[in-house]
């Protein structure tokens, strides 16, 4: 192929995946998506109220009902880190900085490190025995567990963890990564994926 | 072809998917699907994994430094001490009679993750201080003919600690008194006020101590208990740290309740109880030496009470503290009293102080407060401020702005109004106003 061949085209595709993403937020408007919480497969937790969740990512629970240490990890800004803040923790992504600023000051710590995408959650998750993430359901694979929240699993009618995701820029910062990484094959893009199931 | 074309392609057929909706979720018990490694992971290296679960003590992974600055402008508007012959002591008092720009807090905070249940914090700040109250201008040695003033560093605090359980924590080391919602809050950039408040500043409580430290919390139902308890040499004063004269230990504790009652509320009792004793140091160069004197020797029996509410866009916080204080007989010190009739010189009387404040805030768009504080300080008549005898006690009335435009980033301006009814005239009210932005880094 062709260099000018190849700039047009990638000028044809680039153009396309900018309209694309412009569409895939206002579909995603009318579907809103599950979030899962994800631990890792011994921990014997099956089910987490929002409360316990929340008090998790606030430091002012540290551990299981186990004894195991918690750790609880967060996703960047973003918008299942945007939903999880208003959902679970009632504030905003702001707030919740502040929040983590202001007990640093005390003296009480950092708070959860924040992960740059959810497959990063996940492969933390599976090997940290007592951690704690959250993802969009689309991007569960068998290495983790999934907790119901307060009784109901994710996608079940009435589970309180779901916000509009959209698309987020961790995602396509990902796909580019990988790309560059040289191992990207379509079956690894998140949607098509959860789609064919 | 070339990498930004495929994934200019995969962009495309990525962006015009459907992310998953509900609906299309695997059912329950079968989210699991075949696990294909993500190919991100393999940016994520096995060290960055292992640091973020217990980052070991080394310069680059696990000691975090943080900390937090703050400058201020203050400016006397009124009354007060009389500007002619006063200003330096009122300027290192805080209430410059012309305005002033001044580096108030400087904070380096060093916190080590020892291992997973083990941590360790020291802050320090770095002050002026011993400069403005004494000449500390000496010739700079880097500068040929220039000139520096030192200042000094004080120790916030040092600990480290070891979690056993949600329910146990242990920390030994010097600490902030856990008492209140001020003490602990601590600094500038997390409080709202320009300063802190009068019951605060004064010490009722100690403001920090050196010894063991025990706290936890549990949930029942929605609330959460928890407790704080101490052991130490009490309270410091003009003695060293590192120095328990009294020979007892200063014994400290604090409940606290908090919940999801009509917004988020905390309630908090705490109390604190020992005897502080300031030695008089002998003469070094009188031989045969003599035995140190007692310059004071008192025990105290404090207590507290405060209250947090947050209600949608409503903030309100109180404290009320109240401390007894009662000499021995070997340690009352004689105290210079300015009476009717000029000074005269007495035996200190026992005391009381007791005093609350509360703030009011409301946040309005774009994480504007504007708040207003009342302040009241009271206390007996033998308590004894420097000379001054205030039988009635300050009042202080403040209203002000916080604005945080950032989440480590915040302003303030406020106005202050104090008074003492039982002081002289020349000196019975004070007002001026502060600003300050403070940082968190």
């Amino acid at each position: 192929m062709g260099r000018d061949t190849e700039k047009l085209l990638a000028t044809w595709f680039l153009s396309l995946a900018i309209v694309g993403a412009l569409c895939a937020p206002v579909a995603a408007l009318a579907e809103p998506q599950a979030i899962a919480i994800v631990v890792d497969r011994d921990n014997p937790m099956s089910n987490i109220g929002v409360e316990a969740l929340r008090s998790l990512f606030l430091g002012k629970r540290r551990e299981w009902p186990d004894g195991t240490r918690a750790v609880p990890v967060n996703l960047e800004a973003g918008p299942p880190h945007h939903a999880f803040c208003s959902t679970v923790l009632r504030m905003s992504e702001a707030d919740y900085e502040r929040y983590w600023i202001d007990e640093k000051v005390r003296g009480a710590g950092t708070g959860p490190r924040p992960l740059s995408s959810s497959s990063l959650v996940i492969r933390l998750v599976a090997r940290v025995r007592g951690a704690v993430g959250y993802v969009p359901l689309g991007r569960i694979d068998g290495s983790v567990k999934v907790l119901s929240v307060a009784g109901i699993s994710p996608g079940q009618p009435g589970y309180p963890l779901v916000g509009n995701l959209g698309w987020s820029w961790p995602e396509l910062g990902e796909l580019v990564a990988s790309y560059d990484a040289g191992v990207t094959r379509p079956a690894a893009i998140p949607g098509l994926r959860a789609g064919r199931r | 072809m070339s990498r930004q074309l495929v994934a200019a392609l995969l962009l495309t057929v990525a962006g015009s998917v459907p992310l998953p909706a509900l609906g299309e979720a695997a059912p329950e018990g079968s989210h699991s699907a075949p696990h294909t490694p993500e190919p991100l992971d393999a940016a994520a290296s096995e060290v960055d994994l292992d640091d973020i679960v217990a980052p070991r003590v080394s310069s680059e992974t696990g000691l975090r430094l943080y900390g937090f600055t703050d400058m201020s402008y203050s400016k006397v508007l009124g009354g007060g001490i009389s500007p002619a012959g006063y200003e330096v002591s009122s300027t290192i008092n805080g209430a410059p009679q012309h305005w002033s720009f001044g580096i108030g807090n400087l904070n380096l905070y060093l916190d080590g993750q020892l291992g997973a249940r083990a941590r360790s914090l020291a802050e320090v700040r770095f002050t002026y201080l011993p400069s403005g109250t004494q000449d500390t201008t000496v010739p700079d040695y880097a500068q040929q003919l220039a000139t520096t003033s030192w200042g000094g560093i004080v120790i916030e605090r040092a600990w480290v600690e070891y979690a056993f359980s949600d329910l146990v924590t242990v920390r030994a080391g010097q600490f902030l008194t856990p008492y209140g919602i001020w003490n602990v809050d601590h600094g500038s950039p997390t409080t709202i006020a320009v300063q802190k408040p009068e019951i605060t500043s004064a010490q009722l409580f100690p403001e920090r101590q050196v010894g063991v430290e025990a706290y936890g919390s549990r949930y029942l139902g929605g609330a959460r208990l928890g407790y704080h308890l101490t052991l130490s040499n009490g309270r410091i004063g003009d003695n060293p740290p590192f120095a328990n004269y009294s020979g007892r230990p200063g014994l400290g504790g604090r409940l606290f309740v908090e919940g999801t009652w009509l917004g988020e509320l905390e309630f908090g009792l705490s109390g604190y109880t020992g005897r502080y004793t300031e030695l008089q140091a002998a003469s070094p160069v009188a031989f045969p030496i003599p035995p140190d004197t007692i310059a004071t020797e008192y025990d105290e029996h404090d207590t507290a009470a405060d209250v947090r509410w947050e209600w949608k866009k409503v903030l309100f916080i109180s404290e009320a503290v109240y401390q007894r204080v009662r000499y021995s007989d070997r340690g009352r010190p004689a105290n210079v009293v300015i009476g009717p009739a000029g000074p005269i010189v007495a035996p200190a009387a026992d005391f009381w102080r007791a005093g609350n404040y509360a703030l009011a805030g409301y946040r309005l768009p774009f994480d504007v407060m504007p708040y207003v504080m009342w302040e009241l300080i009271y206390q007996s008549t033998g308590f004894n401020a420097g000379g001054m005898v205030f039988p009635s006690g300050f009042r202080a009335i403040v209203a002000g702005v916080n604005y945080r435009p950032l989440p480590s980033l915040v302003l303030k301006v406020q106005y202050d109004l104090a008074w003492a009814p039982g002081a002289p005239a020349s000196a019975n009210s004070l007002d001026f106003v502060r600003g300050q932005v403070a940082w968190a880094f």
